[in-house]
């Protein structure tokens, strides 16, 4: 870019003063304008350029150490630098456009990627959104068994209630019938001989009916492992060895109909005792009415500690079921 | 030569004593010109940029041992100052754009250099 033209510049005819210092500034010039020759000068502000050499030029005809060669090597100096300054300035411009390229390759590059990574992000979500629909459905169905096995748990409560009821119930009416003694591991049950045989009789009355099907209501949930001893007892007329077979025979009538009531018959044992353990004196009729009698010894198995408790604990596990109807 | 002093300078009245003109007069265009030039230059900020200020003080210098040199009468020796004080003026200005320009691209450079490693950070 010219700036200037160099009209007015030449002065024609001056003499200065001579002296070998005033060729230096010529050297000096030369030198300031061969670079400029080599730098971007030449590329990108060639018009100044031709300025300098046509000023420096005008330096080298004049008379040498003459203050007109002093003058236009000055001004060549001048010159060329200020071509090497706007030959830089160019460049920098093309380095600034080229960085602004840059930038906005760059944007684009980023918005690109933004997006790229956008779809990814969708397709993710989508992904995750599947899943939670997976997981809610198997969330659902799990939430539906447990819900069958709450009412699985609750109806098997209630058996397991009512059950016990029957149990208590049973135990209860028994308890107006005959003797019940009850401690954790044995319940001694006594019933009388009269409502139970005719006289000298080992077959049962049909109203023992009534009683026995109490007793093996009562004894019908007995945990595992429970032994029922059904002891035969009389008083003390007639001899030893008939009253023993004849409590013999009571017990085992006693235990068939039991068993008949669906008591498991492993669990039951029939025993005669005769006369040999009265509960009264045989001196006088009610003493000897007591001692007449059939006794059902009930032992539970040892339990482990946790387990112990009373009748709640036998009803929870049925031994020799009983059958219904 | 004479062929040169047509080429290099077009025929514009009144840009000096181009001449030897004998006893030569008070070089006003030029003193004009180099002050113009000078103002532009403390203008675009020459003061303030370190390798042009000393230029546009050679120039303020040289107008200033014109205006002497006017004074003694020694209009030649005026007007060599004055057209050194003017190639120093703009030599001032060219400087000063050309590092505002070298600022504005290592700005742009360093623009580029940013959002590159935002870009490489997010990778």
């Amino acid at each position: 870019m010219r700036t200037k033209t160099l009209s007015g510049v030449l002065l024609v005819g001056l003499m200065g003063c001579a002296g070998a210092s005033h060729s230096q500034q010529l050297v000096d010039a030369r030198e300031v304008v061969k670079e400029a020759e080599n730098g971007k000068a030449a590329r990108y502000s060639p018009d100044d350029l031709y300025d300098a050499q046509k000023l420096l030029d005008q330096a080298e005809e004049a008379k040498d150490g003459s203050t007109l060669e002093e003058h236009y090597a000055y001004l060549a100096d001048r010159q060329a630098r200020e071509a090497t300054a706007n030959g830089l300035r160019e460049h920098y411009l093309d380095q600034e456009a080229a960085s602004e390229d840059e930038y906005l390759s760059l944007q684009e590059e980023g918005r690109r990627e933004a997006e790229r990574k956008l779809a990814q992000t969708e397709r993710d979500l989508d992904d995750v959104r599947r899943q939670l629909e997976e997981s809610d459905e198997n969330s659902s169905i799990l939430q539906q068994r447990q819900a069958e096995l709450e009412k699985e748990k609750s109806q098997l409560k209630e058996e397991l209630g009512e059950a016990k009821s029957r149990a208590e119930a049973a135990m209860a009416s028994l308890e107006e019938m005959a003797q019940v003694e009850n401690d954790e591991r044995e319940t001694r049950i006594t019933l009388s001989g009269s409502v139970l045989f005719p006289t000298d009789k080992s077959t049962l009355l049909p109203i023992a009916e009534n009683t026995l099907s109490t007793v093996a209501d009562a004894l019908a949930d007995e945990v595992e492992g429970t032994t029922i001893v059904v002891e035969g007892h009389t008083d003390s007329r007639g001899t030893a060895d008939y009253n023993k077979r004849l409590s013999k025979d009571r017990a085992e009538s006693v235990k068939q109909y039991l068993v008949g009531q669906g008591l498991s018959e492993g669990q039951l044992t029939a025993v005669g005792k005769g006369e040999e353990e009265p509960v009264a004196s045989n001196d006088n009729p009610e003493g000897r009415a007591n001692n007449r009698r059939v006794e059902l010894v009930v032992q539970r198995p040892e339990v482990e500690e946790g387990q112990k408790s009373g009748s709640t604990a036998h009803a929870d596990q049925k031994s020799g079921s009983r059958e219904s109807g | 030569m004479m062929e040169q002093w047509i080429r290099l300078a077009p025929a514009v009245l009144g840009m000096g004593c181009v001449v030897a003109c004998g006893g030569a007069s008070l070089p006003e265009e030029q003193l004009t010109a180099a002050k113009t030039s000078v103002s532009a230059a403390e203008a675009v900020g020459a003061k303030d940029e370190p390798s042009a200020s000393l230029h546009l003080k050679m120039a303020q210098d040289g107008i200033d041992s014109a205006e002497s040199a006017i004074d003694e009468k020694e209009y030649e020796k005026a007007e060599r100052s004055l057209i050194q004080a003017r190639y120093d003026a703009e030599l001032a200005v060219a400087l000063t754009r050309k590092e505002e320009t070298r600022r504005k691209a290592e700005e742009a450079a360093a623009k580029v250099e940013k959002l590159r490693k935002e870009q490489e950070g997010q990778s």
